[in-house]
């Protein structure tokens, strides 16, 4: 069954698909007899198909987009290091909420929201390859580029120097 | 902090045969707040590295120029303005390495020096390891950024050789 026992994040589209999912699980257990109930479901219907169209639409050219990027030109200023790099901690916290929604199988989807439901499972297979194919790009700093036997100097990896430094100041270089 | 720098010229340039390595200097001079002027050597040695030193003018003389203390307390304002002349290096060659040594202060020991706790931090802080990679060695009191455009897997190697022959008791 769709799982609601994680926390989403702020953002309103997280947020927003967190509870749609969540009344979609009570009216596939037919909780809503009343008028007003169907009414509801007809109005969560069509901001479902809202939401997905958008998803459908820039699917494709995002995928080609991100086919295209060269791992050695990606990062060809520092600005556009930080941004990345903020873009990535915030796909990490939204990490479960997309890992949850790209394991919804087809047996869990009603016919007339498997096109919405789907293109949220593209999406979410999408930025969760994003993500991966990010942290890829950022991991080959971890690791000495020019290398030597002698111990006088120790490498100081891309992860240590982020995470210890003052984000308050921009990068020189 | 590390905003503001001081107004920065070039001066000239000299070449001359050290250890059998023919090594550049660029000279360039700022003065401080206090009017006093400031002489910066940019040393660029074999495999683009540059060695980046500063001093007082008024030491000039002095054969320990690089171990005085000034205490005028301008320390970030003068760093920002090596820092800027360092970007000049390296918009002149972006294959350009650098390399830092925080030289002690009289009645300091060589390791671990308060210059190269202070350097070591800023780099840290404010150059990023997708251009450069990192080396510091606390024991000699020494930082490296080798830039990642040179296309040479043994840098760190030769750069090790290079001022073990150069700077005696460095490495």
């Amino acid at each position: 069954m769709l799982s609601l026992q994680h926390t989403y994040n702020n953002t309103w589209v997280v947020d927003a698909t967190a509870r749609v999912l969540g009344s979609l699980s009570n009216l596939q257990k037919r909780r809503y007899r009343s008028l007003s109930g169907y009414a509801f479901l007809v109005l969560l219907v069509v901001a479902l198909y809202g939401l997905s169209l958008p998803l459908f639409l820039l699917r494709k050219p995002f995928a080609k987009r991100f086919s295209k990027l060269d791992p050695n030109r990606v990062f060809n200023n520092p600005d556009v290091y930080v941004k990345y790099k903020k873009r990535l901690a915030q796909m990490h916290r939204y990490s479960p909420s997309m890992e949850d929604i790209a394991a919804i199988t087809a047996k869990h989807r009603v016919w007339y929201l498997a096109f919405p439901l789907k293109e949220f499972q593209f999406a979410s297979k999408l930025m969760l390859a994003y993500r991966d194919g990010m942290q890829a790009m950022l991991d080959k700093y971890n690791s000495r580029q020019f290398q030597s036997e002698s111990t006088e100097f120790s490498f100081v990896t891309e992860k240590e120097l982020w995470e210890n430094r003052n984000h308050a100041y921009d990068y020189w270089m | 902090m590390f905003s503001q720098h001081f107004h920065f010229r070039y001066i000239n340039s000299h070449k001359r045969v050290e250890g059998g390595q023919q090594i550049v200097t660029y000279n360039y001079s700022f003065r401080g707040k206090t009017n006093k002027r400031y002489i910066v050597l940019a040393e660029l040695h074999p495999h683009n590295i540059y060695a980046v030193k500063f001093y007082l003018q008024e030491h000039k003389s002095c054969a320990k120029k690089y171990q005085r203390l000034t205490s005028i307390g301008e320390g970030s304002r003068i760093i920002t303005t090596l820092a800027n002349i360092i970007k000049v290096l390296y918009a002149k060659d972006d294959t350009s390495s650098f390399a830092f040594y925080g030289m002690h202060s009289e009645g300091e020991p060589k390791g671990e020096t308060k210059r190269y706790r202070l350097y070591a931090r800023i780099l840290e802080n404010l150059v990023s390891s997708v251009f450069f990679q990192h080396e510091k060695s606390a024991k000699n009191s020494a930082y490296l950024l080798l830039n990642r455009k040179y296309n040479d897997p043994d840098l760190l190697k030769k750069v090790e050789a290079m001022f073990k022959e150069l700077y005696e008791g460095v490495l």
